[in-house]
C-alpha cells in the first residue's frame, strides 16, 4: 500500500503502512524536511505512520502537491538506502575493521589474510634450484657444458 | 486548544505556529531526545516536560516575544532531529 496523502492548509500529511516503509526509513524522510517544514510525527493504529508536514513559509496549492510528491521520493530513496545498507553490512565491517586494525602493526600482523596461491606450496619445493650444491650444478662437466639438471626441481 | 497559554489576542491573530502546548507522540520521540532538546531551546523559555499516557505534553512559558511563534514548530523539530540522528 502507498503513502496516503491529504492536502492541508499550508501543507500535506502523509499515512505510511510500516509494513511497507519501515519507520526508520519514515523518521529518516521526515528528516530530510526539517529546514522547510514543521515537521510531526506520529503513530496510528494498525502499524501505520502519520508525518505532517506544514510548510514554515506559506505555500501556492502548486507548492503543497510538489511538497507531497517530494516526500514520496524521499521515502522511496530512504528505503533503497536502508536495503543498500543492509546488503553491504559485513563488507563495510570488514573494511573498518581492518582500517583500525592497520592502525596497530601487532593486531594487523595477527589479523593479515594470508596471500592465497594458485598451488599448495610444500617447504621441500625447490622450484628455483636454490638448494641444489654449486658442485652439482657447475663442477663436473660432460662435453665441456654444465650438467642438467632434471626440470624436476629436487626434494630434500 | 486545552493548556493554551493566555495570549493577548492581537499576538494570537499574529501567531501562526499555534499553542504553547505541545503534545508528541512517545512511541516516536524518546526521552533522551526531548531532554536534549529541552536543554537546548532552554533560554528561550521555560519549559515542563511531562508524559502522560501514550504521549509527551511540552508546556512553553515565559517564552522570549521574537521567537513565540516558531518555537513550538522548532521544538519538535529538534526533538525529531535528536531522534533520527541519536537512534
Amino acid at each position: 500500500m502507498g503513502p496516503k496523502v491529504v492536502p492541508k492548509a499550508n501543507g500535506v500529511e502523509v499515512t505510511l503502512d510500516e509494513t511497507v516503509f519501515p519507520r526508520s526509513v519514515g523518521l529518516a524522510a521526515a528528516y530530510r524536511f526539517l529546514d522547510r517544514c514543521y515537521v510531526r510525527v506520529e503513530t496510528r493504529p494498525g502499524k501505520r505512520l502519520l508525518v505532517r508536514l506544514e510548510n514554515k513559509d506559506p505555500s501556492a496549492p502548486a507548492a503543497r502537491k510538489a511538497l507531497a510528491g517530494e516526500f514520496r521520493n524521499e521515502l522511496l530513496h530512504q528505503l533503497v538506502r536502508r536495503q543498500l545498507a543492509e546488503r553491504t553490512d559485513a563488507l563495510r565491517a570488514a573494511i573498518v575493521g581492518r582500517a583500525l586494525l592497520s592502525a596497530d602493526k601487532a593486531l594487523a600482523s595477527e589479523a593479515a589474510v594470508p596471500a592465497v596461491a594458485s598451488e599448495p606450496l610444500d617447504f621441500r619445493d625447490d622450484p628455483l634450484g636454490i638448494a641444489v650444491p654449486w658442485e652439482e650444478k657447475y663442477g663436473e662437466k660432460r662435453d665441456g657444458r654444465p650438467r642438467k639438471r632434471s626440470g624436476k626441481p629436487k626434494k630434500r | 486548544m486545552a493548556g493554551r497559554e493566555s495570549v493577548p489576542a492581537s499576538r494570537r491573530s499574529a501567531s501562526r505556529a499555534g499553542p504553547r502546548v505541545l503534545r508528541l507522540d512517545a512511541d516516536i520521540y524518546t526521552e533522551e531526545a526531548l531532554e536534549r532538546t529541552r536543554r537546548a531551546f532552554a533560554h528561550l523559555a521555560a519549559i515542563d516536560l511531562r508524559r502522560e499516557g501514550k504521549r509527551w505534553t511540552v508546556r512553553f512559558a515565559r517564552v522570549d516575544p521574537a521567537v513565540a511563534d516558531r518555537l513550538p514548530g522548532e521544538f519538535a523539530n529538534y526533538a525529531l532531529s535528536c531522534r533520527v540522528v541519536g537512534s
